[in-house]
């Protein structure tokens, strides 16, 4: 830049005295106001002053202004710097690099340095003609927007009076060309602010931007080529192990994206292969050395898929020589290796397979040496790994095969064949031989050999295998040879030939002999002896004892002696040499022959040399004296059967069965015994060549089956049973069975036959009345009155008789049976009745009067009563059922008519009684007024007999219910007691009223019965008023309760008069009272007890009493005693035995045996402990201990036969002193079933029990022959501990028990319904053994009755006591049976 | 607290028998008793009569018990009050059925007059007391 050229001298003095001046006149000021203020002037006259005074202070102020000049001059040498300053500042805008301008306010280039020239291409001087707007400043932006005035940036930062900077600008050059600048430019600004114009630079950026453009361009390129890449990229930053840069492959090779993988901070670390981490250890320690290191390994993708990469890490090191980041290129190189291993697996396959072949692979050169074998060679061979190589193939060839072999390859090679096959023994280095198999291959080169090829196998096995084969084929046959003989052969000559010749063929020998023992004489025999090749003839010698021959036939072994030659300096043994003597043979074999278990002799084999046989050939031997001995003993049979042949003949005529013989040709009768003879009453000679079909009846069954049989018979077929008519000689037919066998002649074909016929007429006859009888059975069926039918489970008719059908309105049985398909629905009304019926049967296997409405054909719906039982089949499976039924419709109207009846009349009885009794209640309570006390007294009667009409209304009811079977029961398990505390308190108040007391005394706190309990306390109620009733005044009536066996019995007894004897009886019937005077001063209806029985029945319970005159009496029943079932499931009872041992360890023995056996078992320790459980409960049996500590067991067994409960009770000692107890214990009453030594013998032991349980004493069985229920109902109760007694009320039910039941005694009522008791004496002294009689009746007999029977006893005269004595006298006391411990 | 037992209709269709039971139960037990002898008096009584306990026979001409306890349940004036069957016909399964139709209790005919009156008062303590 260039200031305007003014001379600075004249600048300087110009300003010095323009500076003059204006000092002059600031003085003339200042001093005209200090006149002004010193009040010398009136006014400040700034004009005056400043003009007027002028030339009168000029001298002065020129004095001044030279002052002034002085310091003016002193200041020229500051301006002198500032301008050499300015210079270097000029130079330096100059020589700038960018160009530097002003331009002035209006927008004008004011100012440029050279940099700008050059730009523009355009002088100072031009340039400095432009402005803002000119073409040159307001080109386009770089992305070619022109710009408009405004934007250009002087004209901004004139306008706005801020700076820009950077705006880069194409600016146009003088020769048209644009440049790319950048621009910046600051406003130049006045003190105000005001801009007065602006400076900045251009910087020529071209050159840049281009530079930057290509750069871009490159990297771009770069890029897309570096994510477009196979190779996975990637780099890490090794301070913070982050990834700084991913390739896209990311997303190939790790399955995640780039943008994740980077953002992961474990990312790259994370698809590494569990094993290969170590070898990115290893790329780490490298890459810290700088070294770059390329690595193969896997990698597990996203999806778990692993991969191999080649993986190249490559560290950037800093300045200082350290890694900063590495770049990492991993390539996918899967599919070579998969490709490697493939190829290895491949290698290595062919490896192990020549290696372990179990074949032999060598190899030789053409000239055959040994270039290669195998381990399985060297195994064979025994040859070591190298040993063979370089040695000629033919070294190892046994030499027998040599040649063969040598001819062989020539053969293959002249032939050219490439791969043969040939068998040759080889020979190992320890000698042993070989056979191998071998497949040989040519190997050939351009087609010149060039060696050979072999796979070889052992085949040593398979040759010996052939040749045991061979030799085993031939033994087989020898010996089957031997077996057609034994079949064949008649003679013994042939067989010993056929024995001799076939052994020959396989046991070598020198000697041979067949020795046969014969027992009667004790001879030993050698029909055939062959010694040195020479047949001795035989001799007949007897068995030297301990000789070898002898010992085989003693002991029935095959023998097999090598002797030594020492053996052989001694002189032979006595006996076993035979034939030649000379010789001595070396090596023998004996086998026994054998006949069932009996040795009937010995065949010999026997060599010179020692070492001849071997056990097998002793097998052999033994296996043909097997078959031998079999032919020579039917040989010796047949000659025996020869001799025998007359008693033969007589065996044959005299057979019970008939035995005949007809020729296969003509039909005609061969042979016949005597038996068939008789059976047809024909002479044998007349019998004799008849032809068979003459000897047959003229039936279906007769000549014309005959005919069939012998048709078959001819074929070929074997006759068995069949049933036939023949005819005998007086025409009469006879059923027979016949059965033949063909005899056959050499060629197979049918000669005739052996037949046999068994007389099966009686059989047939008796077939006949069964028939018949089933035919008369059929009659009873199909002409029954009741229906009779058979139906499938299923619910269909199977059978059914006319009796039914008509009952059901069908025509006929087989109408019924089509039409009624379904019985189910059907014929049952109720469509659930059928369900009943099955349940019913498959619960019981017969129903009993199951009473059903059933439908006709007709749809009316009458009543049946079925009686039915289950059929099964022989597997006991049920297959039906079948039943009669019988019409009830009729007793059922009946039935509901009564009931109706009775329930009618019982309501319209009531309806009156219920006044009646209403009234007179009033009357005698005194509620309708004072009476007088006569009237009272016959209202009391009025009143106390309408209650009694009322009690007998209501037993009348019950009575009609119980008999109806209507009686419903709601029965429960419950407390009994709490029943019969609730009585009592509801009976006191009555019994108050007879001045009675009711005590209960209960044994039994808790006690549980499945009752309806209004019924019961009913019959509580009545038998408590009973009591009540007849007891005296202030008497005291006692109800028990109390356990009995498994029941419970409630006894309410009185001390009255007692029951009257004669009474007894009646006590439980219908309106029984003892006497008419009873009722009336009782009260009561007669039915009380009768309606008791029938409930404690109903409750499967039992009523009874006990009566003394003048003592009292005692009612009691018994009920079941109810237990929870579903807490204690009762298996079925098993017997029950006690162990009585005291050692622990025994008696759980015992008790496991025992139990294994199905025994249910108590263990006792002590004799007391035993005692207190024998006292407890029932025991089938008590096994006992000799050694018991706390008494002497003997005595514990006296003791327990002193007691009258375990009298009976069977006893089986086990213990160590077994033997002394049965000395100490024996002669003496005590029964023991058995003594059993320890150790225990558990088969003995578990017998022993078996056989005592089994005979345990059964209670006895009395049959009570008695027409008055009560009677037996009493007897059986006191008898009840005695035995079990069963009822007959009539003597015909009598005879049919006693017919086919068992009875120990009979008690006889001689006053029976259907005849006099005595008849049946006879009868009972016939049983085996007679039975006791005890007559038991109101009549007295005769004294010769009186000593047929074992006791008499009259009614009413027997007191109870005496019944019970008399019989218990007579009953067999149960005794253990004695089984022997001999 | 157990309500007030004053009232009582009883219906009987057999003269005789509501005598004897009126009187018994006037006399012995101090009721205010009415009586009636079908079913169809035994509606209207109830409604004019308002008695705290009904007494009432089974077997009657017409309307039987059951038939009346249902019709006097169907009304909403009268089905609130307690009612007592009286009857010779005691089943056990003819008591279980009375009392499914919602008697209070069964006294069984013939009946004792002297404890008529204590037995209803029991079983009016036993359902009330």
């Amino acid at each position: 830049m260039r200031f305007p050229k003014i001379p600075r001298r004249w600048f300087y003095y110009l300003l010095a005295a323009m500076v003059l001046l204006a000092l002059y006149f600031l003085f003339q000021v200042l001093d005209g106001w200090e006149e002004f203020a010193a009040g010398r002037s009136s006014t400040f006259d700034l004009h005056a002053i400043l003009f007027q005074e002028a030339h009168t202070h000029l001298i002065s102020g020129l004095l001044r202004i030279a002052v002034l000049l002085i310091a003016l001059l002193a200041t020229r040498g500051a301006f002198a710097s500032a301008r050499k300053s300015q210079e270097r500042l000029e130079r330096i805008l100059e020589t700038a690099a960018d160009g530097i301008y002003f331009v002035n306010r209006s927008g004008r280039m004011t100012m440029v340095n050279a940099a700008v020239e050059k730009m523009l291409g355009a002088t100072r001087a031009e340039i400095c003609k432009t402005k803002y707007n000119h073409p040159t400043w307001k080109t386009t932006t770089p992305d070619g927007k022109p710009f408009p005035d405004e934007e250009q940036p002087f004209s901004r930062v004139i306008k706005t009076g801020a700076p820009v900077h950077g705006v880069e600008q194409y600016l146009q050059r003088a020769d048209g060309k644009q440049i790319l600048v950048s621009i910046n430019a600051t406003p130049l600004k006045r003190e105000f602010g005001q801009v007065i114009g602006v400076v900045g630079t251009l910087t020529d950026i071209t050159e840049r931007k281009r530079a930057e453009k290509e750069l871009e361009t490159t990297t771009s390129l770069l890029k897309s080529l570096f994510d477009n890449l196979d190779e996975f990229f990637f780099s890490v930053d090794v301070a913070t192990g982050r990834v700084l840069q991913a390739s896209n492959a990311c997303e190939k090779m790790f399955g995640v994206s780039a943008q994740s993988f980077m953002d992961d901070p474990n990312s790259w670390r994370r698809f590494i292969h569990l094993d290969d981490k170590s070898k990115v250890a290893d790329a780490r320690s490298e890459m810290s050395q700088g070294t770059t290191t390329i690595q193969e390994m896997r990698i597990v993708d996203s999806g778990g898929q692993p991969r191999w990469v080649e993986a190249k890490f490559k560290p950037i090191m800093d300045s200082s020589h350290r890694p900063v980041r590495f770049d990492a290129i991993l390539s996918d190189i899967t599919e070579r290796k998969r490709g490697e291993r493939a190829l290895i697996e491949s290698e290595e396959r062919y490896k192990n397979i020549v290696e372990n072949a179990n074949d032999i692979i060598y190899r030789t050169d053409a000239n055959g040496r040994f270039v290669f074998y195998n381990a399985k060679a060297s195994q064979l061979l025994k040859y070591s790994a190298d040993e063979l190589i370089g040695r000629h193939y033919l070294d190892i060839i046994d030499p027998d095969f040599r040649k063969e072999t040598r001819q062989f390859y020539r053969d293959q090679i002249v032939r050219q064949i490439p791969n043969t096959y040939h068998e040759v023994v080889v020979i190992g280095k320890d000698g042993t031989k070989l056979w191998l198999g071998q497949n040989v291959q040519l190997l050939t080169e351009e087609g010149r050999l060039i060696g050979f090829q072999s796979v070889a196998r052992d085949i040593s096995e398979r040759k010996r295998a052939e040749s045991e084969a061979q030799r085993h084929v031939e033994q087989l046959s020898t010996l089957n040879e031997i077996g057609r003989t034994v079949s064949t052969a008649r003679d013994l000559t042939s067989v010993l030939d056929t024995i001799y010749e076939q052994v020959s063929r396989i046991i070598p020998f020198d000697a041979f002999y067949i020795s046969l023992y014969a027992v009667e004489t004790d001879e030993l025999s050698f029909p055939l002896l062959i010694d040195g090749g020479k047949r001795y003839l035989s001799e007949r010698k007897k068995p030297i004892h301990g000789s070898d021959l002898f010992m085989t036939l003693t002991t029935g072994i095959p023998r097999r002696i090598i002797r030594t030659p020492e053996d052989m300096v001694q002189p032979p043994k006595p006996g076993t040499g035979v034939g030649d003597q000379s010789r001595q043979s070396a090596a023998l074999l004996f086998a026994p022959l054998f006949v069932k278990d009996n040795v009937i002799g010995v065949i010999s084999a026997q060599s010179y040399t020692a070492n001849a046989y071997s056990e097998e050939h002793l097998q052999l031997l033994t296996s043909i004296a097997y078959q031998a001995a079999i032919a020579i003993n039917n040989a010796r049979l047949l000659e025996a059967l020869y001799q025998s042949e007359d008693r033969y003949k007589e065996l044959y005529d005299k057979a019970p069965i008939a035995y005949y013989s007809v020729d296969a040709s003509d039909g005609r009768i061969r042979m016949a015994n005597q038996t068939m003879a008789e059976m047809l009453g024909y002479a044998m000679d007349d019998l004799i060549a008849r032809p068979i079909f003459d000897v047959y009846a003229d039936t279906p069954f007769g000549k014309e089956k005959a005919k069939q049989v012998f048709e078959r018979f001819r074929a070929g077929e074997e006759i068995h049973d069949e049933e036939v008519q023949m005819l005998t000689a007086e025409g009469k037919p006879l059923w027979v069975s016949i059965s033949a066998q063909a005899v056959r002649d050499a060629a197979g074909s049918v000669v005739y036959s052996r037949s046999m016929a068994q007389d099966i007429s009686k059989r047939k006859a008796a077939e006949e009345g069964l028939r018949q009888a089933e035919e008369k059975y059929r009659g009873i069926f199909e002409n029954a009155i009741v229906g009779i039918y058979q139906t499938s489970m299923e619910g269909k008719w199977l059978t059914a008789n006319s009796a039914l059908a008509r009952t059901l309105g069908y025509e006929s049985p087989a109408q019924m049976i089509d039409e009624m398909s379904d019985l189910n629905r059907q014929f049952y009304v109720d469509p659930n009745r059928r369900a009943d019926f099955v349940r019913e049967m498959e619960e019981h296997d017969v129903v009993w009067g199951f009473e059903s409405e059933v439908r006709r054909r007709d749809g009316s719906i009458i009543w049946f009563s079925e009686n039915a039982r289950t059929i099964r089949d022989q597997a006991d499976n049920r297959i039906g059922f079948e039943g009669t039924t019988i019409d009830i419709t009729d007793r059922k109207q009946v039935d509901r008519l009564k009931s109706e009846f009775v329930s009618v009349v019982s309501h319209e009885l009531r309806t009156p009684l219920t006044s009646i009794r209403g009234s007179l209640g009033l009357i005698a309570g005194g509620v309708a007024g004072e009476i007088a006390p006569k009237a009272k007294s016959l209202v009391d009667i009025a009143y106390k007999n309408s209650e009694r009409l009322i009690l007998l209304i209501n037993d009348i009811l019950d009575i009609e219910k119980i008999e109806s079977g209507k009686m419903v029961f709601d029965n429960r398990p419950m407390e009994l007691l709490p029943l019969l505390e609730q009585a009592v308190e509801a009976n006191t108040g009555y019994a108050e009223q007879y001045g009675v007391k009711l005590l209960l005394n209960s044994q039994l706190p808790s006690v549980m019965v499945n009752a309806d309990y209004g019924r019961l306390t009913q019959v509580v109620t009545n038998l408590i008023s009973n009591a009540v009733k007849f007891s005296p005044r202030g008497g005291v009536v006692e109800i028990a309760l109390a356990q009995r066996k498994a029941n419970v019995r409630v006894s309410i007894q009185d001390h009255g008069s007692g029951i009257p004897e004669e009474f007894q009886s009646r006590i439980f019937q219908k309106f029984a009272q003892a006497d008419s005077s009873t009722t009336r001063q009782r009260g009561g209806t007669g039915l009380g007890l009768n309606i008791c029985k029938a409930i404690i029945e109903k409750l499967s319970g039992r009523i009874g009493f006990e009566s003394q005159p003048n003592v009292g009496t005692t009612f009691f029943f018994d009920l079941p005693e109810w237990r929870d079932e579903s807490a204690a499931p009762t298996a079925p009872a098993k017997t029950r035995i006690l162990v009585c041992e005291d050692d622990y360890d025994t008696a759980a023995l015992l008790q496991l045996l025992l139990q294994q056996a199905g025994f249910a078992i108590d263990l006792a320790h002590t004799a007391a402990q035993a005692k207190m459980l024998l006292q407890k409960n029932h025991y089938g049996a008590l096994t006992l201990d000799l050694a018991l500590p706390d008494q002497d067991d003997i005595a514990f067994i006296h003791d327990l036969r002193e007691n009258e409960s375990t009298r009976a009770l069977p006893v089986i000692v086990v213990s160590v002193r077994a033997e002394q107890g049965r000395v100490a214990v024996n002669g003496d009453a005590v029964k023991v079933i058995d003594w059993i030594s320890k150790p225990i013998d558990a088969k003995r032991l578990i017998g022993a029990v078996n056989c005592a349980t089994a005979h345990a004493p059964k209670p006895a069985v009395i049959l009570h022959i008695e027409d008055d229920d009560d009677v037996f109902q009493v007897a059986a109760l006191m008898l009840q501990d005695i035995a079990r007694v069963e009822h007959a009320t009539t003597l015909k039910q009598a005879r049919e028990r006693l017919s086919h039941e068992h009875f120990d005694l009979v008690i006889l009522d001689l006053e029976m319904p259907d005849g006099s008791g005595l008849e049946l004496v006879p009868l009972l002294q016939a049983q085996i053994p007679p039975i006791p009689i005890v007559v038991f009746s109101v009549d007295e007999i005769s004294k010769e009755t009186a000593a047929k029977v074992s006791a008499v006893l009259i009614k009413s005269r027997t007191s109870n006591e005496k019944l019970v004595e008399t019989i218990r006298s007579l009953v067999p006391t149960p005794q253990p049976v004695i089984a022997g411990g001999e | 607290m157990t309500p007030d037992l004053k009232r009582i209709l009883m219906v009987e269709d057999d003269p005789d028998i509501q005598t004897v039971a009126q009187f018994a139960l006037e006399a012995v037990g101090g009721f205010n008793v009415q009586v009636c002898g079908d079913g169809k008096r035994a509606l209207e009584q109830t409604l004019a009569f308002q008695p705290d306990l009904i007494l009432l026979d089974v077997m009657m001409p017409g309307m039987d018990g059951p038939a009346v306890l249902k019709a006097l349940r169907a009304n909403s004036q009268m089905s609130g009050t307690p009612i007592i069957f009286m009857t010779a016909k005691v089943q056990p399964q003819e008591v279980a059925h009375y009392k499914e139709l919602g008697a209070l209790e069964v006294i069984s005919k013939p009946f004792d007059p002297m404890l008529l009156s204590d037995m209803i008062h029991q079983i009016w303590e036993q359902k009330y007391g």
